[in-house]
């Protein structure tokens, strides 16, 4: 566990003038702080989710901390999606389950391309611009061994297993040094990934409507947004490209992406 | 680090937000963030134009505070229309209370208020007719056991609550203000007389509305929201500029009512914690209730250290032991003693029980 945590933020400073979240890890009340020892994620004094075994503590860390910010932050539009850049343009990848989307986050952050995020797409209402935030990808069973064989030199924490995701792991994307020089980036397209095994690249293009509708399902607060998310997301789709690709080829992808896209 | 009544004085736009540090604004945004207030503090600097003395990244929690609540004011408006829409079908007065009440007559506290349900008031005999209309309506009944269901409808001022299962609304059906069964509950007519019309539905009479606010907050056994429940009071104070009409017909209620006391404690509580003072001849008659050591005890002290909220930079052990005085204070006006002691063993059994396991603790009426 505190490897994991000095693996993905060791880098970070000490300490800025404020922190948002008051976060802890405590073991399980009663007998199951020793009888199949369990840990629970607090946030400001209270545990939004039911405690998990010991074992999976970073795992609860990781997805506590997505808690905290999908369940608080209402000043910008929160999307589901992986969001990487290159070319200081940005591409969206909203999240349906299955879609493979962390796999995708994984490889291309390993390939040349900066992650801004790998599990929310912070979008800022006036300027429809993506934010970076700092936090690892998290790679889900097969997808584990998958990015080790392909980059044995990447920084994975250890498995985390039986969770209710499976086998889960996070991998380092960027260092503290690279990611504090980042700016807010333009959105240049939204693609819905869609992981097909042994499948052809097949690249739709989306009418507006539906990738709208789309993304509505895939967003964190914009039913709390009301108008104002209603009208930051039909600027954002009037000014991107909006795409489905179906694949199973990363290379593919990236090459698509890197020519096709940006 | 400040106390709770020195955090009391920025929300209430009494002490001006410049002198802030930046260690007491991260302070301010987990205290209320807890209190669930960071949306009135809100709404009190903007009012005041103060935001621009606060840093940016706090600035953004409290904006962000008061987006989700002022959506739940939206949903809460719509729930209240609807409501009435039904209930004059069923040829029914709704009476909406504390929350509800402070978003449709647009008293400043409703704006940044945060819900967790929605409380009305009707006549008792038209509840069950409304509760089935509701029900015939989509509206759900919370899944509780038998004993929790005899506890409300036997027991309490109020049913067990209902839920619409798409819109996540919870209502609270009250046909009082405070149990029947203590002993203490007010002959209803004294609120429901002075009611006043508004978008939808009714609300009490302004002092009604102060009364009772003051009411669930000093004779709830659970102080969770108390500190946000002073300031709901102190703000509609606030909005009656000192009238003295106003502070007539309050301390007039509360004497008609039984609940003098508990308006002597929240005029001390306002003292301590907002700089509000009563007009003295109405503070000398109330200062006539405190009979007792052990009603001194509880007004000057007990209360005041139980109102801190629960968060470590404020409440220390002092503050604790208060919350527990009340805890055990609640229950004890709640019921007559033989009833109490065995809703005690019944509901200390199942909260042992649970917390054995390691389950979160459930609602603990």
């Amino acid at each position: 566990m505190q490897t994991a945590l000095c693996q993905n933020y060791g880098d970070c400073p000490e300490s800025s003038e404020f922190f948002d979240f008051e976060i802890s890890l405590k073991p399980g009340k009663g007998l199951r702080r020793f009888l199949k020892p369990q840990v629970r994620f607090l946030s400001d004094q209270h545990a939004p989710f039911k405690p998990l075994p010991m074992s999976q503590a970073y795992a609860l860390l990781e997805w506590g901390m997505n808690w905290c910010i999908a369940t608080h932050e209402y000043s910008r539009l929160i999307i589901h999606a992986a969001v990487l850049v290159k070319n200081n343009k940005g591409i969206i990848f909203p999240a349906a389950p299955g879609s493979g989307k962390s796999t995708l986050s994984g490889v291309l952050s390993q390939k040349g391309w900066t992650l801004y995020s790998d599990e929310m797409a912070i979008i800022e209402h006036d300027s429809l611009q993506a934010q970076p935030i700092y936090r690892p990808v998290c790679l889900k069973n097969n997808s584990i061994d998958l990015v080790q064989s392909m980059f044995p030199h990447c920084e994975m924490t250890e498995r985390c297993k039986d969770t209710q995701k499976g086998d889960v792991a996070h991998l380092k994307s960027i260092t503290w040094d690279v990611f504090k020089d980042l700016q807010a980036t333009p959105i240049t397209a939204v693609v819905f990934p869609k992981y097909v095994a042994n499948s052809e690249t097949r690249i739709f293009q989306l009418d507006q409507a539906n990738a709208f509708e789309k993304l509505i399902k895939q967003s964190f607060n914009y039913n709390v947004l009301g108008e104002q998310g209603f009208d930051t997301l039909s600027r954002m789709i009037g000014n991107t490209q909006l795409f489905e690709i179906e694949y199973s080829d990363l290379d593919d992808v990236d090459d698509f992406l890197t020519h096709d896209v940006l | 680090m400040l106390n709770a009544i020195e955090l009391c004085k920025i929300v209430a736009g009494i002490r001006c937000p410049s002198t802030v540090s930046s260690q007491q604004w991260q302070q301010l945004v987990l205290v209320l963030r807890e209190a669930k207030m960071m949306a009135s503090l809100y709404h009190r600097l903007k009012r005041n134009n103060s935001l621009q003395y606060v840093p940016s990244q706090i600035q953004r929690h409290l904006y962000s505070a008061s987006v989700y609540a002022e959506r739940q004011a939206a949903q809460v408006r719509y729930e209240c229309a609807k409501l009435v829409d039904l209930a004059q079908q069923n040829n029914c007065h709704v009476y909406f209370l504390k929350g509800a009440s402070y978003v449709l007559t647009g008293s400043f506290n409703g704006f940044g208020r945060i819900f967790n349900d929605i409380d009305v008031l009707v006549n008792k005999n038209k509840l069950n007719i409304l509760e089935d209309a509701l029900v015939q309506n989509g509206w759900r009944k919370e899944e509780i056991d038998e004993y929790d269901e005899k506890y409300y409808r036997q027991w309490a001022h109020e049913i067990p609550p209902l839920y619409h299962p798409y819109r996540g609304t919870v209502l609270d059906i009250h046909h009082n203000l405070y149990l029947p069964v203590s002993g203490r509950a007010p002959q209803i007519d004294l609120f429901t007389q002075g009611a006043v019309a508004v978008d939808s539905g009714e609300v009490l009479s302004a002092h009604g509305i102060v009364l009772h606010s003051i009411i669930h907050l000093f004779m709830n056994e659970d102080f969770d929201s108390a500190y946000r429940d002073l300031y709901d009071v102190y703000c509609l104070i606030e909005a009656q500029n000192n009238s003295p009409e106003f502070w007539n017909n309050l301390h007039t209620l509360a004497v008609q009512s039984g609940f003098e006391f508990e308006l002597m404690c929240c005029a001390h509580a306002l003292f301590v914690y907002y700089e509000v003072s009563l007009p003295t001849d109405i503070l000398s008659k109330l200062r006539a209730t405190l009979t007792s050591w052990g009603k001194r005890k509880l007004c000057e002290d007990i209360f005041i250290n139980a109102i801190v909220p629960r968060h470590p930079s404020v409440q220390y052990t002092k503050q604790k032991f208060s919350r527990n005085i009340v805890y055990l204070r609640g229950h004890y006006i709640k019921m007559p003693i033989h009833i109490l002691f065995t809703h005690f063993i019944v509901k200390t059994w199942r909260t042992l029980f649970s917390h054995l396991l390691g389950n979160e603790s459930a609602k603990v009426n």
